[in-house]
Formats: structure tokens, C-alpha cells, sequence
């Protein structure tokens, strides 16, 4: 009998090690699998590259230089095209083009842009205008989802200009990264009247880049 | 007499059922300690960091000289 008993109480102890062990085995298999980004089916070779999302400013900086409104003007036009740029004052434009942005990434992008001052607290004075105009460098740089033309609500063409926006808003909904096709600009258009204040004015220019998960 | 040798065949096959249970034990703890070494020992990140966005910053700028008019404040 007390054969019996130690037989049971043997018996009792291996099955609860064995619950155990199982237990602690798929637990770590499952930790295993935390740790495995891919699995490697039917002989086949698994690479993955991951997304990266780089959008640059290629041209990151425009000037006027110091200048002021001719004296018969009410209000002076600052642009950043190649010509015409500045009209009723003596600024010098340095840099002509606008500010260039390339997709550097490897994934279409959806891309957001937004400036740090309205026109009021950039320029100044009595009714000033600061206006972007986003459009591509090179065709097709900014497509549909399909690959057509983008036209969104907000534009994306050379000869429309939009109010800049401290809010970020999208300009583009398929910022392509295919090499060719990956590069937009941002041209301005201010009015500097002729009261604006005096001294150096700046503003920041912010592109946000993102895909949708 | 016969009752006894009945008694000896169960405790045989009890006997029998324990050793394989004892011996399973032994090899799903071997196993199970294998299995924890080696996951443990694998330094792969958990996820891979996956960037969902990006940006960059570009600036303007311009200067106002003094208006001798009288304008420019």
C-alpha cells in the first residue's frame, strides 16, 4: 500500500512537471515570435525593407535682402520667381525658384506644410499679404492615388496662390518618391505695404511628411 | 495466491505508467530549459521602428529699411 501511495505521488509529480514545462515552452515560443519579424516559407529568400520617410528641403533658404516700398507706392510685391520678383521697392531677390522640396524617402508621402506667422506679425502694416504657391519641379511629383493629377482643395498649381496658414493643412495627398518625380517647390507672393515697420522679418516654413497606416 | 498475483500485475503496470511519466518530465523540462536559453539568448528588437513621418524646415526672410517718406512706421 505504501508502494501504491509512493507510485501515485511519483506519478501526481511528473504530470505537474510536464503541465509546467509545457507551459514554460509556449510561453517562450511565443516570445520567440515577438522577436521574429518574418518567416521563411517554401525555400523562399524573406527581405524586408523598411519605409523611409525623408522629405528635404533641397533649397531651404530665400532673401530679399534689405530693401523698402518706392516712395510713391502704397505697397511693394515680393515673389520668388524668376522674374518680376520685385515690384514697387529695391529688394534683391538672391535665390529664385522658391524653396525646393525632395522626397528622399522610399514611400509616397502625404504632405503637410504650415508657416509660423500669419501675414500680419511676418510683414506687417496695413493689409499684408503672404501667400504660398506649391506646384512641381518635376511632372508628376505630386499625384493621385491613381497616378493622375492631384487637384486637391488647396491647390497645387503654379498660378494659384493661397493664403500661407499657420494651421497645417495638406498640399499634397501623393508626394511620389520615385527618382524624377520627387521634387515640388513653394513659391511666395508678399505684399509689403508701405507702412510695415522697419527691420528684419523671417519666418519659418514647416513640411510635415506622413503615410497613412 | 491468485488475488496477489493479480495485485503484482497492476502495480507492475503502475510501475510502468510512472516511469514513462517520470521520463516524459524529464524530457519536456529539458526541453522547455533548451527552449528558454534560446529565446533568451536571440537579440532581435521586438518590432522594428517603423517611421510614419517626417519633415524638414525651410525659412524666408526680408528687411525693411526705413522709409524716409515717413512711411515704414
Amino acid at each position: 500500500m505504501t508502494n501504491d501511495k509512493f507510485l501515485s505521488v511519483i506519478g501526481v509529480i511528473a504530470v505537474v512537471v510536464i503541465v509546467i514545462s509545457l507551459v514554460f515552452t509556449i510561453v517562450s515560443l511565443k516570445d520567440l515570435s515577438s522577436k521574429i519579424s518574418g518567416f521563411v516559407s517554401n525555400a523562399e529568400a524573406n527581405l524586408t525593407i523598411e519605409q523611409n520617410i525623408e522629405v528635404n528641403f533641397t533649397t531651404r533658404a530665400i532673401s530679399w535682402g534689405a530693401g523698402k516700398v518706392t516712395g510713391s507706392a502704397n505697397a511693394a510685391a515680393l515673389t520668388t520667381y524668376g522674374t518680376n520678383n520685385v515690384t514697387n521697392g529695391n529688394w534683391t531677390l538672391t535665390t529664385a525658384g522658391g524653396l525646393r522640396l525632395r522626397n528622399d524617402g522610399n514611400t509616397n508621402v502625404t504632405l503637410n506644410l504650415s508657416v509660423g506667422k500669419s501675414a500680419a506679425n511676418f510683414i506687417g502694416g496695413t493689409s499684408p499679404i503672404y501667400q504660398w504657391n506649391v506646384s512641381d519641379v518635376e511632372t508628376g511629383s505630386c499625384v493621385n492615388s491613381t497616378g493622375g493629377s492631384y487637384t486637391p482643395e488647396s491647390g497645387f498649381n503654379l498660378s494659384r496662390h493661397l493664403s500661407a496658414s499657420t494651421v497645417t493643412i495638406r498640399i499634397c495627398g501623393n508626394f511620389t518618391y520615385v527618382s524624377g518625380a520627387d521634387d515640388i517647390r513653394i513659391d511666395f507672393n508678399l505684399t509689403v505695404p508701405e507702412d510695415a515697420t522697419a527691420g528684419a522679418k523671417g519666418d519659418v516654413i514647416t513640411a510635415t511628411a506622413w503615410i497613412n497606416q | 495466491m491468485a488475488v496477489n498475483k493479480k495485485e503484482e500485475k497492476m502495480n507492475d503496470k503502475k510501475r510502468k505508467i510512472v516511469i514513462i511519466l517520470f521520463i516524459l518530465a524529464m524530457v519536456f523540462s529539458i526541453l522547455s530549459i533548451v527552449v528558454n536559453i534560446g529565446v533568451s539568448q536571440i537579440n532581435a528588437p521586438a518590432s522594428a521602428d517603423k517611421r510614419t513621418s517626417g519633415g524638414n524646415a525651410g525659412d524666408i526672410s526680408f528687411i525693411v529699411e526705413t522709409n524716409e517718406a515717413g512711411g515704414n512706421g
